[in-house]
């Protein structure tokens, strides 16, 4: 039991670290000048490159939070009541 | 078909969908299959963030600056990869201190001050109303637009409608009903609202499918997909320059400016805070939101350009300009699809009012329990506290402040709704929102940050905000001469609201927030810095900071030291939630079956959880002036507390380090006790040697010297006798010799002064050696001697004296211990698996009694029998033998049975364990 509790908080810092580092590339992405770099250059299947890689890139990063937090069990089958989380 | 009157019928049927979801819900909650428990719903209720200004508003800024509305977005994306470590925290935080709104959160944090409760409570009303007066005005314009149908009228006045037909009035008031009925129905607030909650998530799914499907029929049914807009608009010069991102308008800081404000609204606007913090129902739902709404806001704004872009092209030099903030319901309108125009009117409602039910519910409980409670409390004239039942006068009053916030954000919207800059709104409450981000982040982190920090913060970032953003809007809106903003109040150029201490080239929002942040936080840092917190301060920082930190290590501190008797806790908890609940809840505070007995005294504990329980209802600050008002003695004496959290957390390291020392000792006397231990063995064992060598010694020197003496006696003693005497004296001196060297052999080893000559030797030539030097004592006992050795050569690193020296022993042994004639002595050599040999000398003897084959190689053990061998041993042979085995890494064993025989083996490893660094280890060893 003790053990379990460990490993899940060595597990818990190490996606922090992640999550971390993906929110600190993330901000680099959505901001300028990166954002700047591709000017009002050239379409991508006819859309403007600018907007296809806005969005691309805000895909990519939900996908990567995605996997950093795991689909894992977000859903609690019955969860603690108040006077319990109080205890 | 859209007349005005089937648009209000189809508006307020879907207002009776949201009570009929609303009471679903709670329906089913009751039953206890509650819909909040679950982490979708707690997404899609957290996009309320999405509200009117998204579905209409997004598109219109779309139009005019391209990407320009995407940062509102970002930055909630950004966010949401952050609130695996902030918002969770937030939330751990809430439940454990039952916290009602973002005000309450401020305010516990620092101290449970009414103050800084109050203080945010008034931001956020002044920040916020607007907002909701926004969400009003967005569904009256969208109203009187359909009411056109299917002419493209742009409102100009809201007053020119009858009250009737005032769809705002209407809807406020439809409103304003579903949330008394469902968002104050519970006395405490802390509690979720089942019903809100649920219509929300709803709205937030209609609003989604609504936009969705209307971009999906401009985009592919008005146009032929994406492509063909873009590439249509690639022609028309106004809208190519919106395709560059460095052609926005505010540039690159104005982009990052409007990323951290939509960073800080996700969380920090009181609505965001009420269905993210306050209603969530498990912490761990926050892993699945994190990247489930960025995907909602993403597919949300999917197809915001191509309707932008569209919409631009549609209404480009045809007939009277069209507002763009009005593109999603026109453009269908234009292309005359009814039904898609009746969703869109739909999607936008939805989005309203949601944002109105929370922002209502989140605002009226501050103005409740921040203002109106602890103003009330103050009033001692009212005795408020000395009278019966409460619950029901605070949530009248929490009813009649819904309706006064509503009521007031109509009013407002009556009064300046059209001359105030309606745009920039959404961005001046986002501003305002953005003032709570440092006394939350600093409060939950940095347990110095004090109460007087906190208070200096907001006060400076307010006044920074009101200064430089509504100040302006004022005089926008005529109330104040627009001299006051270009020329600077009464001609002072440094004081221009937009342009502060001369700084220029921002624009107004980016302009507001680095003012406003750096007064904010530089106040909050600075005063904090220079501040003594008082011990609830201190108490608050360290259960809001350390909030993780596992609650067993915590040590249990009692908040109250006061005296009060149980009956008069539960009579207090009865005046605001009623006899039946507060026996109840103390029942389950004591953890048993029954409440107990009234007259006892109720522990500190006890009293600081009614505390929690009633920071639910009132709030923290106030629950602790109603607790304080039965608590006898000196009030809470959180002085001691923190004495007790100093003093336990010091005697709690102390003691790990002093359980650590004695651990420590305890394992040095171990080995002490060990070492001790061995020691007198070793010396006992030492003076049984010696005594047993002496004693060995003493018995051939005795009959040498009985001999010699008879000899020296008798000098006519006849040839033989004498010759036979002489014999025997040889044989003694010769034991005696045998002896000498063998006590110093083994000393010898033991020592580690034994000379080791170690080289590669073939086995076989060894057994034949030492059989070749024992076949004459076998021939005298009449004693079979077989080998079974291989063919090859056994190479072994060895000394080769030692070894034969051991072979010699064993095969002597062998041989006395035979019955003459029928005794039989096998030596056998076999490798072994491990690249070594072992090597067997097995023979028919009596055998070995089991109670004695432990003790073989012991020094001057020998076998007890009556076998007289006693005197052809010295004792020593076995003990040597097995020391010598032991150096060269091999093993020595026996087995035998009792009259069948007895075999001796050891092992020889093929290399001799290494160098002198083993020798050595191996000396120390065997000493």
């Amino acid at each position: 039991m003790r053990k379990r509790r460990e490993s899940t908080r060595v597990d818990g810092a190490r996606r922090g670290e992640r999550l971390l580092a993906l929110v600190a590339i993330g901000f680099l992405a959505f901001n300028f000048p990166l954002l700047g770099l591709l000017g009002a250059g050239g379409t991508l299947f006819g859309i403007p490159a600018p907007f296809v890689y806005l969005y691309v890139a805000w895909a990519t990063f939900i996908a990567l939070v995605a996997v950093c937090l795991g689909t894992g069990n977000g859903r609690a089958p019955v969860s603690k009541s108040k006077a319990e989380r109080d205890a | 078909m859209l007349s005005g009157w089937f648009v209000l019928l189809v508006a307020g049927a879907y207002i009776g969908l949201l009570f009929a979801v609303a009471l679903y819900a709670r329906r089913r909650a009751r039953r206890g299959g509650s819909l909040v428990r679950n982490p979708l719903v707690y997404t899609l209720s957290i996009a309320v963030y999405c509200t009117a200004w998204t579905f209409y508003g997004s598109v219109g800024r779309s139009a005019e600056t391209g990407i320009g509305f995407l940062p509102i977005y970002l930055g909630p994306t950004l966010m949401a990869g952050l609130w695996w470590f902030v918002l969770r925290k937030i939330i751990r935080i809430a439940h454990q201190q039952h916290i009602t709104s973002i005000a309450d959160f401020i305010g516990s944090r620092y101290g449970k001050s009414a103050l800084l409760g109050g203080l945010v409570t008034v931001i956020a009303v002044v920040g916020i109303m607007p907002y909701i007066l926004l969400q009003l005005k967005a569904i009256s314009t969208s109203y009187l637009v359909l009411r056109g149908y299917p002419e493209l009228l742009m409102p100009t006045r809201a007053g020119a409608v009858t009250l009737l037909e005032d769809t705002a009035a209407l809807v406020a008031l439809a409103l304003g009903i579903f949330s008394v009925l469902f968002g104050a129905r519970n006395i405490d607030a802390s509690e979720r609202h089942e019903g809100v909650v649920t219509a929300v998530a709803f709205e937030s799914l209609v609003k989604l499918m609504a936009f969705v499907a209307i971009g999906i029929y401009i985009t592919f049914s008005l146009f032929d997909g994406p492509s063909d807009i873009f590439s249509r608009a690639a022609a028309m010069p106004d809208l190519v320059t919106l395709i560059d991102p460095r052609d926005l308008p505010g540039g690159w800081s104005g982009w990052l400016a409007l990323t951290l404000l939509a960073m800080s609204a996700i969380v920090f606007l009181p609505r965001q805070f009420q269905v993210a913090v306050v209603e969530c129902a498990d912490e761990r739902y926050v892993r699945t939101a994190a990247w489930l709404l960025p995907l909602y806001l993403l597919l949300i704004n999917l197809f915001v350009l191509p309707i932008a872009f569209g919409g631009a092209l549609l209404f480009h030099g045809s007939g009277p300009p069209v507002d763009p903030d009005t593109y999603v319901l026109t453009v269908p309108m234009a292309a005359k699809a009814q039904f898609l125009t009746l969703v869109a009117f739909i999607g936008g409602f939805s989005a309203a009012t949601g944002m109105v039910i929370i922002a209502t519910i989140a605002l009226s409980t501050m103005v409740c329990n921040e203002l109106v409670v602890p103003i009330l409390l103050r009033v001692r004239a009212l005795g408020l506290w000395r009278r019966g039942e409460l619950g029901g006068l605070l949530l009248a009053i929490r009813r009649i402040t819904i309706v006064a916030v509503l009521f007031l954000g109509y009013l407002y919207f009556r009064l300046i709704g059209e001359s105030y800059a309606l745009v920039s709104i959404g961005l001046i409450s986002f501003s305002a929102a953005a003032q709570f981000a440092p006394a939350v982040l600093f409060g939950i982190y940095w347990k110095s940050a004090s109460r007087a920090g906190a208070l200096a913060g907001l006060s400076a970032g307010f006044g920074v905000w009101l200064y430089t953003l509504v100040v302006p809007s004022f005089a926008r809106s005529g109330w104040l001469p627009w001299n006051f903003v270009d020329v600077g109040p009464f001609g002072i150029a440094w004081l221009r609201p937009y342009e502060l201490l001369g700084l220029s080239g921002l624009d107004p929002i980016t302009h507001s927030l680095f003012w406003s942040m750096l007064a904010n936080i530089g106040a909050l840092v600075g005063v904090s810095l220079f501040t003594r917190r008082t011990a609830i301060e201190q108490l608050q920082a360290r259960l809001f900071v350390d909030v993780f930190d596992d609650n067993r290590k915590r040590p249990r501190v009692p908040e109250w030291r006061g005296e009060v008797a149980l009956g008069e806790i539960e009579t207090l908890l009865a005046r605001f939630v009623g006899t039946r609940r507060a026996r109840r809840e103390l029942t389950a505070f004591a953890g048993g079956e029954a409440p107990p007995a009234s007259d006892g005294a109720a522990t500190p504990e006890i009293i600081g959880r009614a505390e929690r329980l009633l920071a639910g209802v009132l709030g923290a600050a106030s629950a602790r002036v109603v607790v304080a008002t039965v608590v006898r003695g000196e009030a809470p004496s959180v002085e001691g507390v923190l004495e007790i959290l100093d003093e336990s957390s010091r005697t709690r390291e102390y003691s790990h380090e002093l359980e650590r020392k004695s651990r420590q000792l305890e394992a040095a006397t171990a080995e002490l006790r060990a070492a001790n231990k061995r020691l007198t063995e070793l010396d006992r064992l030492k003076d049984d040697f010696v005594s047993t060598v002496s004693h060995e010694l003493r018995t051939p020197l005795t009959s040498i010297r009985a001999f010699l003496e008879i000899l020296k006696d008798n000098p006519e003693l006849e040839v033989a006798k004498r010759e036979e005497f002489l014999d025997i004296v040889v044989t003694e001196s010769e034991r005696l010799t045998r002896l000498i060297n063998q006590v110093l052999d083994l000393a010898k080893i033991e020592s580690g002064w034994m000379n080791w000559r170690i080289k590669m030797t073939d086995l076989r030539e060894l057994i034949n050696h030492a059989l070749e030097a024992e076949a004459r004592l076998f021939a005298e006992r009449e004693v079979r001697l077989l080998q079974r050795l291989p063919d090859q050569p056994a190479w072994a690193e060895v000394d080769p004296d030692r070894i034969t020296q051991v072979l010699i022993n064993l095969l002597s042994n062998a041989a006395k211990f035979c019955a003459a004639g029928s005794g039989r002595v096998v030596v056998r050599l076999e490798p072994m698996g491990s690249g070594g040999y072992r090597i067997e000398v097995r023979d028919n003897g009596p055998g070995i009694p089991a109670d004695q084959i432990d003790r073989i190689f012991e020094k001057f053990r020998q076998v007890d029998d009556e076998h007289q061998i006693k005197a052809v041993g010295t004792g020593l042979g076995l003990a040597i033998a097995e020391r010598i085995i032991r150096y060269h890494g091999g093993r020595i064993w026996v087995s035998s049975r009792v009259s069948e025989g007895t075999t001796f083996s050891f092992s020889l490893p093929a290399r001799h364990p290494g160098g002198v660094d083993a020798a050595q280890d191996r000396r120390r060893n065997s000493r």
